[in-house]
């Protein structure tokens, strides 16, 4: 997993490893063997957390799929080509590697961290950070605070939301609409910002915002 | 929710074909619910059983929603006659479960390592639910009230607590397990016992030594 987006080195340091297995050693405690693979939370398959305070979810597969809600605190954790789906928690967070999808809506934060090639949407709530790698996406809507970093050649829309900021660590669009004052955008020397239009803001160049 | 639903209706399906047996008794089967102390003396039941998981008992966050599994139940005979007029007995139980998590909210864990995000949030990356299983271990103590009611035939109420344990959510504590069933003899010291309750139903063979 490339994880060279993470620009904070607290939280490169703390990108999560995958521990060793103690199910084999509590199977043979229970007296049961060989249902660790196939009970585990796999690629593929609905892993759903709901209705407790505190619930968190990890896959190491590829195409995991988590549903999580209503709950307190909740999320996941997981390898390339995760999809989550949060609603309905006060606090929801997602760790993912490369190409995640993902939706958060009616809750109150919501932290992600995301690889490259991201595709995250968030609406109705009061806070979504985002941290995501290159040429990723995020949708930022209908909320009170929108704090983004993205890779170089990714796209982010805040519309309707009280404060939209935008770190891009290379080119990168940001497409406004229905934001109180200007969006803060920050961009790199390399690619100085651009008043692209009335709803446009890049880093780089003003062509190829949206991206197809 | 669903699954609850599906739940219910097993347990309703359970009783419903439990009920025929405690109600009609087997033609030759003798009453004697009005002989106090006429029952099988012993020392110990043991009776290892085959579990159904359907409900959460009060105070413990099962890891899913339906759960097979199996046990055994140790019950050790404390009075005889609490009620003078018949013949009733009591014990007191002690089990082990093992509840494996089919269906639900299996894979949950809680979140051991968590790193700042943007906006004041907070991103959990680490936790206990590393690809593990979903399982349940439930020791429940009963106070079991048995009521003999023919040669062949005595049911038992086993109102208790319990502690649980499952590896993301650690040891929990419940205050009321409970647990009604009935025995159907087979030999002198042998019998099939069904018990429907909260959190299990479970099917089994009791022994009486």
């Amino acid at each position: 997993m490339q994880r060279d987006f993470l620009l904070d080195p607290a939280i490169r340091a703390a990108w999560p490893t995958r521990t060793p297995s103690r199910v084999a050693v509590l199977s043979l405690l229970l007296g049961l063997s060989a249902c660790d693979e196939e009970d585990a939370c796999s690629g593929g398959e609905v892993c759903e957390c709901a209705h407790f305070d505190d619930c968190y979810l990890e896959c190491h597969d590829s195409n995991c799929n988590f549903r999580v809600h209503d709950l307190v605190h909740g999320g996941g954790v997981c390898d390339d080509g995760c999809h989550q789906l949060c609603f309905a928690v006060t606090d929801c967070s997602l760790s993912c590697g490369n190409g995640c999808t993902s939706e958060v809506h009616d809750v109150t934060s919501s932290g992600t961290l995301c690889g490259n090639g991201c595709d995250h949407q968030c609406f109705g709530l009061d806070r979504c950070g985002v941290v995501a790698g290159a040429d990723s996406k995020v949708h930022c809507h209908n909320a009170t605070t929108c704090d983004i970093e993205v890779g170089p050649g990714s796209y982010v829309m805040c519309d309707s939301v009280s404060t939209c900021s935008v770190d891009c660590a290379g080119d990168c669009g940001v497409h406004h609409t229905g934001v109180s004052g200007s969006p803060q955008v920050t961009c790199p020397s390399s690619a100085p910002r651009t008043e692209c239009s009335s709803t446009l803001i890049a880093c780089g160049g003003c062509e190829g915002w949206p991206p197809p | 929710m669903n699954e609850r639903i599906a739940s219910l209706r097993t347990l309703a399906s359970v009783a419903g074909l439990s009920a025929p047996l405690l109600a009609v008794a087997p033609a030759g089967a003798e009453s004697i619910i009005k002989r106090p102390g006429e029952h099988p003396h012993y020392l110990v039941e043991a009776e290892p059983h085959l579990l159904f998981g359907w409900a959460e008992p009060p105070g413990v966050d099962t890891p899913g929603d339906e759960a097979y599994g199996i046990g055994a139940r140790l019950s050790i005979p404390v009075a005889d006659g609490l009620v003078h007029s018949i013949n009733d007995s009591a014990a007191i139980g002690f089990g082990g479960d093992f509840l494996h998590y089919y269906s639900g909210r299996h894979f949950a864990g809680r979140c051991t390592r968590s790193v700042p995000g943007p906006a004041g949030t907070s991103v959990c990356v680490e936790t206990t639910a590393d690809g593990g299983y979903a399982n349940m271990l439930v020791f429940p103590v009963v106070f079991q009230w048995n009521f003999w009611l023919t040669d062949v035939i005595s049911v038992f109420g086993e109102p208790g607590l319990a502690l649980t344990w499952d590896k993301n959510q650690g040891l929990d504590f419940s205050p009321l397990v409970l647990w009604g069933g009935a025995r159907f003899k087979l030999a002198d010291s042998v019998a099939i016992t069904l018990r429907l309750g909260i959190p299990t139903i479970s099917a089994g063979v009791s022994f009486l030594l």
